[in-house]
Protein backbone atom coordinates (compact mmCIF):
# COMPACT_ATOMS: atom_id res chain seq x y z
CA UNK A 1 0.00 0.00 0.00
CA UNK A 2 1.28 3.49 -0.76
CA UNK A 3 1.00 4.99 2.69
CA UNK A 4 -1.68 6.35 4.90
CA UNK A 5 -2.49 9.53 2.95
CA UNK A 6 -3.80 7.64 -0.03
CA UNK A 7 -6.28 5.77 2.11
CA UNK A 8 -7.37 8.63 4.31
CA UNK A 9 -10.06 8.88 5.74
CA UNK A 10 -10.43 5.29 6.99
CA UNK A 11 -13.91 3.98 7.46
CA UNK A 12 -13.94 2.89 11.08
CA UNK A 13 -14.20 -0.80 11.80
CA UNK A 14 -14.08 -2.42 8.40
CA UNK A 15 -11.08 -0.60 7.00
CA UNK A 16 -8.97 -0.93 10.12
CA UNK A 17 -9.60 -4.63 10.39
CA UNK A 18 -8.97 -5.35 6.74
CA UNK A 19 -5.82 -3.23 6.79
CA UNK A 20 -4.60 -5.08 9.87
CA UNK A 21 -5.34 -8.42 8.25
CA UNK A 22 -3.51 -7.52 5.03
CA UNK A 23 -0.47 -6.22 6.84
CA UNK A 24 -0.38 -9.30 9.02
CA UNK A 25 -0.54 -11.61 6.04
CA UNK A 26 2.14 -9.86 4.05
CA UNK A 27 4.60 -8.63 6.60
CA UNK A 28 4.72 -11.40 9.18
CA UNK A 29 7.38 -14.01 8.61
CA UNK A 30 6.20 -17.57 8.15
CA UNK A 31 7.72 -18.81 11.39
CA UNK A 32 5.82 -16.25 13.42
CA UNK A 33 2.59 -17.21 11.70
CA UNK A 34 3.21 -20.80 12.68
CA UNK A 35 3.62 -19.75 16.29
CA UNK A 36 0.49 -17.63 16.03
CA UNK A 37 -1.53 -20.59 14.81
CA UNK A 38 -0.24 -22.55 17.81
CA UNK A 39 -1.23 -19.73 20.17
CA UNK A 40 -4.73 -19.63 18.71
CA UNK A 41 -5.05 -23.37 19.21
CA UNK A 42 -3.95 -23.11 22.84
CA UNK A 43 -6.42 -20.32 23.50
CA UNK A 44 -9.37 -22.18 21.98
CA UNK A 45 -8.51 -25.27 24.03
CA UNK A 46 -8.47 -23.15 27.18
CA UNK A 47 -11.83 -21.58 26.32
CA UNK A 48 -13.42 -24.98 25.74
CA UNK A 49 -12.17 -26.22 29.11
CA UNK A 50 -13.56 -23.16 30.80
CA UNK A 51 -16.96 -23.57 29.13
CA UNK A 52 -17.06 -27.20 30.25
CA UNK A 53 -16.31 -26.16 33.82
CA UNK A 54 -19.05 -23.52 33.71
CA UNK A 55 -21.52 -26.10 32.44
CA UNK A 56 -20.89 -29.03 34.75
CA UNK A 57 -19.41 -27.40 37.83
CA UNK A 58 -16.00 -27.61 39.35
CA UNK A 59 -16.14 -30.96 41.06
CA UNK A 60 -12.61 -32.23 40.60
CA UNK A 61 -11.41 -28.71 41.00
CA UNK A 62 -7.76 -29.67 40.86
CA UNK A 63 -8.29 -31.28 37.47
CA UNK A 64 -9.95 -28.19 36.05
CA UNK A 65 -7.30 -25.93 37.50
CA UNK A 66 -4.43 -28.00 36.20
CA UNK A 67 -5.90 -28.25 32.71
CA UNK A 68 -6.77 -24.59 32.51
CA UNK A 69 -3.49 -23.39 33.93
CA UNK A 70 -1.69 -25.69 31.53
CA UNK A 71 -3.28 -23.84 28.63
CA UNK A 72 -2.57 -20.44 30.16
CA UNK A 73 1.07 -21.27 30.86
CA UNK A 74 1.54 -22.80 27.42
CA UNK A 75 0.11 -19.63 25.92
CA UNK A 76 2.52 -17.50 27.92
CA UNK A 77 5.48 -19.65 26.90
CA UNK A 78 4.37 -19.46 23.28
CA UNK A 79 4.18 -15.69 23.49
CA UNK A 80 7.67 -15.58 24.96
CA UNK A 81 8.98 -17.73 22.14
CA UNK A 82 7.31 -15.48 19.57
CA UNK A 83 8.71 -12.33 21.12
CA UNK A 84 12.19 -13.74 21.32
CA UNK A 85 12.20 -15.10 17.78
CA UNK A 86 10.81 -11.99 16.15
CA UNK A 87 13.61 -10.62 13.94
CA UNK A 88 12.39 -7.10 14.69
CA UNK A 89 13.31 -7.62 18.33
CA UNK A 90 16.93 -8.68 17.96
CA UNK A 91 18.06 -5.35 19.36
CA UNK A 92 16.30 -6.08 22.63
CA UNK A 93 17.43 -9.70 22.91
CA UNK A 94 21.07 -9.35 21.99
CA UNK A 95 22.43 -12.51 23.53
CA UNK A 96 19.47 -14.77 23.04
CA UNK A 97 19.39 -16.55 19.74
CA UNK A 98 16.24 -18.06 18.36
CA UNK A 99 17.63 -21.48 19.13
CA UNK A 100 18.20 -20.52 22.74
CA UNK A 101 14.65 -19.22 22.97
CA UNK A 102 13.39 -22.49 21.56
CA UNK A 103 15.47 -24.50 24.04
CA UNK A 104 14.03 -22.47 26.93
CA UNK A 105 10.57 -23.07 25.51
CA UNK A 106 11.07 -26.84 25.41
CA UNK A 107 12.58 -27.00 28.89
CA UNK A 108 9.84 -24.91 30.45
CA UNK A 109 7.24 -27.11 28.77
CA UNK A 110 8.82 -30.26 30.22
CA UNK A 111 8.65 -28.84 33.72
CA UNK A 112 5.13 -27.51 33.12
CA UNK A 113 3.75 -30.82 31.95
CA UNK A 114 5.31 -32.71 34.83
CA UNK A 115 3.68 -30.37 37.31
CA UNK A 116 0.35 -30.40 35.46
CA UNK A 117 0.25 -34.19 35.31
CA UNK A 118 1.01 -34.35 39.01
CA UNK A 119 -1.74 -31.91 39.88
CA UNK A 120 -4.38 -33.27 37.57
CA UNK A 121 -4.96 -36.17 39.94
CA UNK B 1 -30.83 -38.82 114.08
CA UNK B 2 -33.46 -36.80 112.31
CA UNK B 3 -32.95 -33.79 110.11
CA UNK B 4 -35.22 -30.83 110.50
CA UNK B 5 -36.82 -29.41 107.40
CA UNK B 6 -35.32 -26.07 107.81
CA UNK B 7 -32.13 -24.41 106.94
CA UNK B 8 -29.48 -26.26 108.81
CA UNK B 9 -25.85 -25.46 108.89
CA UNK B 10 -23.61 -27.84 110.67
CA UNK B 11 -22.09 -25.00 112.63
CA UNK B 12 -23.55 -26.75 115.57
CA UNK B 13 -21.18 -29.44 114.77
CA UNK B 14 -18.51 -27.55 112.95
CA UNK B 15 -15.28 -29.30 112.94
CA UNK B 16 -11.68 -28.46 112.65
CA UNK B 17 -8.79 -30.55 111.54
CA UNK B 18 -5.85 -30.79 113.85
CA UNK B 19 -2.32 -31.87 113.29
CA UNK B 20 -1.30 -32.71 116.78
CA UNK B 21 -2.40 -29.69 118.72
CA UNK B 22 -2.46 -27.21 115.83
CA UNK B 23 -5.48 -26.54 113.63
CA UNK B 24 -4.74 -26.90 109.92
CA UNK B 25 -6.50 -26.27 106.64
CA UNK B 26 -6.19 -28.98 104.06
CA UNK B 27 -6.76 -29.08 100.30
CA UNK B 28 -9.65 -31.44 100.03
CA UNK B 29 -12.35 -31.76 102.68
CA UNK B 30 -15.58 -33.34 101.52
CA UNK B 31 -18.67 -34.57 103.29
CA UNK B 32 -20.22 -37.55 101.54
CA UNK B 33 -23.77 -38.79 101.97
CA UNK B 34 -24.22 -42.36 100.75
CA UNK B 35 -27.64 -43.85 100.33
CA UNK B 36 -27.32 -47.25 101.96
CA UNK B 37 -29.84 -48.85 99.57
CA UNK B 38 -28.92 -47.43 96.18
CA UNK B 39 -25.32 -46.62 97.04
CA UNK B 40 -25.69 -43.20 95.44
CA UNK B 41 -23.27 -40.58 96.65
CA UNK B 42 -23.91 -36.92 97.26
CA UNK B 43 -20.86 -34.77 97.92
CA UNK B 44 -20.59 -31.45 99.66
CA UNK B 45 -17.42 -29.44 99.88
CA UNK B 46 -16.60 -28.14 103.32
CA UNK B 47 -15.25 -24.61 103.39
CA UNK B 48 -12.91 -23.31 106.06
CA UNK B 49 -13.42 -19.84 107.44
CA UNK B 50 -10.67 -17.63 108.74
CA UNK B 51 -10.67 -19.26 112.10
CA UNK B 52 -9.92 -22.59 110.42
CA UNK B 53 -13.34 -23.97 111.25
CA UNK B 54 -14.97 -26.07 108.53
CA UNK B 55 -18.64 -25.91 107.76
CA UNK B 56 -20.87 -27.20 105.03
CA UNK B 57 -23.80 -25.02 104.20
CA UNK B 58 -26.72 -27.32 103.61
CA UNK B 59 -29.99 -25.63 102.77
CA UNK B 60 -31.98 -28.79 103.04
CA UNK B 61 -35.16 -27.64 101.37
CA UNK B 62 -33.40 -26.89 98.05
CA UNK B 63 -30.76 -29.55 98.43
CA UNK B 64 -33.37 -32.25 98.92
CA UNK B 65 -34.53 -31.97 95.35
CA UNK B 66 -31.36 -30.78 93.72
CA UNK B 67 -28.62 -32.82 95.30
CA UNK B 68 -30.42 -35.76 96.80
CA UNK B 69 -32.89 -36.22 93.96
CA UNK B 70 -35.70 -36.33 96.51
CA UNK B 71 -34.73 -39.84 97.45
CA UNK B 72 -35.23 -40.34 101.15
CA UNK B 73 -34.00 -43.14 103.29
CA UNK B 74 -30.99 -44.05 105.27
CA UNK B 75 -27.76 -42.25 104.48
CA UNK B 76 -24.34 -42.75 105.95
CA UNK B 77 -22.24 -39.64 106.31
CA UNK B 78 -18.50 -39.76 105.76
CA UNK B 79 -15.83 -37.13 106.02
CA UNK B 80 -13.18 -37.42 103.30
CA UNK B 81 -9.93 -35.60 103.87
CA UNK B 82 -7.09 -35.37 101.37
CA UNK B 83 -4.01 -33.24 100.96
CA UNK B 84 -0.61 -33.19 99.29
CA UNK B 85 1.06 -33.53 102.63
CA UNK B 86 -0.97 -36.55 103.67
CA UNK B 87 0.48 -39.88 102.56
CA UNK B 88 -3.01 -41.26 102.13
CA UNK B 89 -6.51 -39.79 102.07
CA UNK B 90 -8.65 -40.46 105.09
CA UNK B 91 -12.29 -41.48 105.05
CA UNK B 92 -13.88 -41.01 108.44
CA UNK B 93 -17.28 -42.40 109.14
CA UNK B 94 -19.20 -39.65 110.91
CA UNK B 95 -22.85 -40.60 111.20
CA UNK B 96 -25.79 -42.51 109.79
CA UNK B 97 -28.92 -40.47 109.13
CA UNK B 98 -32.45 -41.18 108.16
CA UNK B 99 -33.64 -38.54 105.75
CA UNK B 100 -37.36 -37.99 105.51
CA UNK B 101 -38.20 -36.11 102.37
CA UNK B 102 -41.87 -35.08 101.95
CA UNK B 103 -42.27 -35.89 98.25
CA UNK B 104 -39.93 -38.77 98.32
CA UNK B 105 -39.36 -40.34 94.91
CA UNK B 106 -38.10 -43.70 94.02
CA UNK B 107 -34.52 -43.54 92.88
CA UNK B 108 -34.39 -43.13 89.14
CA UNK B 109 -33.53 -46.23 87.19
CA UNK B 110 -29.90 -46.34 86.19
CA UNK B 111 -29.85 -46.38 82.41
CA UNK B 112 -26.12 -46.09 82.05
CA UNK B 113 -25.53 -49.82 82.06
CA UNK B 114 -27.98 -50.68 79.31
CA UNK B 115 -27.26 -50.81 75.60
CA UNK B 116 -27.53 -47.54 73.74
CA UNK B 117 -29.49 -47.31 70.45
CA UNK B 118 -27.57 -48.59 67.47
CA UNK B 119 -25.98 -46.12 65.07
CA UNK B 120 -25.53 -46.99 61.42
CA UNK B 121 -22.65 -45.16 59.82
CA UNK B 122 -23.59 -42.97 56.88
CA UNK B 123 -20.81 -43.18 54.36
CA UNK B 124 -19.97 -40.05 52.42
CA UNK B 125 -22.07 -39.80 49.29
CA UNK B 126 -19.96 -39.42 46.15
CA UNK B 127 -20.14 -36.03 44.50
CA UNK B 128 -22.47 -35.51 41.57
CA UNK B 129 -20.68 -36.06 38.29
CA UNK B 130 -21.85 -34.93 34.87
CA UNK B 131 -23.31 -37.60 32.60
CA UNK B 132 -20.80 -39.59 30.59
CA UNK B 133 -22.19 -38.30 27.29
CA UNK B 134 -21.38 -34.68 28.04
CA UNK B 135 -17.90 -35.55 29.24
CA UNK B 136 -17.26 -37.57 26.09
CA UNK B 137 -18.51 -34.75 23.87
CA UNK B 138 -16.22 -32.26 25.55
CA UNK B 139 -13.25 -34.59 25.41
CA UNK B 140 -13.74 -34.75 21.66
CA UNK B 141 -14.29 -31.02 21.50
CA UNK B 142 -11.04 -30.33 23.30
CA UNK B 143 -9.04 -32.54 20.95
CA UNK B 144 -10.60 -30.93 17.87
CA UNK B 145 -8.49 -27.76 17.89
CA UNK B 146 -5.38 -29.93 17.60
CA UNK B 147 -6.66 -31.14 14.22
CA UNK B 148 -7.41 -27.57 13.23
CA UNK B 149 -3.87 -26.64 14.22
CA UNK B 150 -2.36 -29.34 12.04
CA UNK B 151 -4.47 -28.20 9.09
CA UNK B 152 -3.44 -24.57 9.61
CA UNK B 153 0.19 -25.51 9.88
CA UNK B 154 -0.07 -27.44 6.63
CA UNK B 155 -1.68 -24.41 5.01
CA UNK B 156 1.07 -22.15 6.27
CA UNK B 157 3.68 -24.44 4.87
CA UNK B 158 5.21 -25.66 8.08
CA UNK B 159 7.52 -28.52 7.29
CA UNK B 160 10.42 -30.49 8.66
CA UNK B 161 12.44 -30.49 5.46
CA UNK B 162 15.38 -28.92 7.25
CA UNK B 163 15.93 -31.79 9.63
CA UNK B 164 19.41 -33.28 9.73
CA UNK B 165 19.84 -36.92 10.59
CA UNK B 166 22.78 -36.56 12.95
CA UNK B 167 23.51 -38.23 16.28
CA UNK B 168 22.53 -35.17 18.29
CA UNK B 169 19.35 -34.84 16.29
CA UNK B 170 18.34 -38.42 16.96
CA UNK B 171 19.34 -38.05 20.61
CA UNK B 172 17.35 -34.84 21.05
CA UNK B 173 14.15 -35.92 19.37
CA UNK B 174 14.37 -39.41 20.83
CA UNK B 175 14.94 -37.91 24.24
CA UNK B 176 11.87 -35.71 23.91
CA UNK B 177 9.77 -38.71 22.88
CA UNK B 178 11.14 -40.64 25.86
CA UNK B 179 10.16 -37.79 28.17
CA UNK B 180 6.65 -37.84 26.76
CA UNK B 181 6.50 -41.60 27.31
CA UNK B 182 7.66 -41.17 30.91
CA UNK B 183 4.95 -38.57 31.47
CA UNK B 184 2.28 -40.86 30.01
CA UNK B 185 3.48 -43.58 32.36
CA UNK B 186 3.31 -41.14 35.24
CA UNK B 187 -0.24 -40.26 34.33
CA UNK B 188 -1.12 -43.95 34.23
CA UNK B 189 -0.05 -44.41 37.83
CA UNK B 190 3.70 -44.71 38.26
CA UNK B 191 4.65 -42.75 41.34
CA UNK B 192 6.65 -39.55 41.33
CA UNK B 193 9.88 -41.04 42.67
CA UNK B 194 10.31 -43.50 39.82
CA UNK B 195 9.29 -40.85 37.33
CA UNK B 196 11.85 -38.36 38.52
CA UNK B 197 14.55 -41.02 38.61
CA UNK B 198 13.89 -42.02 34.98
CA UNK B 199 13.52 -38.41 34.04
CA UNK B 200 16.89 -37.43 35.48
CA UNK B 201 18.85 -39.69 33.16
CA UNK B 202 16.81 -38.91 30.06
CA UNK B 203 16.88 -35.19 30.81
CA UNK B 204 20.67 -35.10 30.90
CA UNK B 205 20.93 -36.93 27.56
CA UNK B 206 18.25 -34.74 25.97
CA UNK B 207 19.87 -31.58 27.24
CA UNK B 208 23.30 -32.42 25.91
CA UNK B 209 22.02 -33.54 22.52
CA UNK B 210 19.72 -30.56 22.29
CA UNK B 211 22.49 -28.13 23.11
CA UNK B 212 24.74 -29.64 20.45
CA UNK B 213 21.98 -29.71 17.85
CA UNK B 214 20.75 -26.18 18.40
CA UNK B 215 24.28 -24.78 18.51
CA UNK B 216 25.04 -26.40 15.19
CA UNK B 217 21.84 -24.94 13.69
CA UNK B 218 22.73 -21.49 15.01
CA UNK B 219 26.26 -21.75 13.67
CA UNK B 220 24.97 -22.84 10.28
CA UNK B 221 22.60 -19.89 10.24
CA UNK B 222 25.33 -17.47 11.12
CA UNK B 223 27.58 -18.84 8.40
CA UNK B 224 24.87 -18.37 5.77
Amino acid sequence: SSGINAEWPLRPGVDVVSRLYNEYNTKTPQKLKIIDAYLGYIMITGVIQFVYCCLVGTFPFNSFLSGFISTVASFVLGVCLRIQSNPQNTAVFKDITVERAFADFIFAHCVLHLVVLNFIG
Amino acid sequence: KQWYQRRVAITAGDFSLADGAEEVTLHQVFVRFTNTKTKQNVFFIAQADLKKKYTIDLNFRSAAAKSFGSVGGQYSVDLIVGDATLPQAMVIDVATLNLEIPDSKEPAADLSKQAKPEITHLFRQPEKRPPQAISAVFTGLVLLPALVLLIMWAKLGANISNIQISLSSIGFHGGLLAIIAIYVNFFLGVNMFTTVKCLAGVAVVTFLCGQRLLSSIAAAKKAK
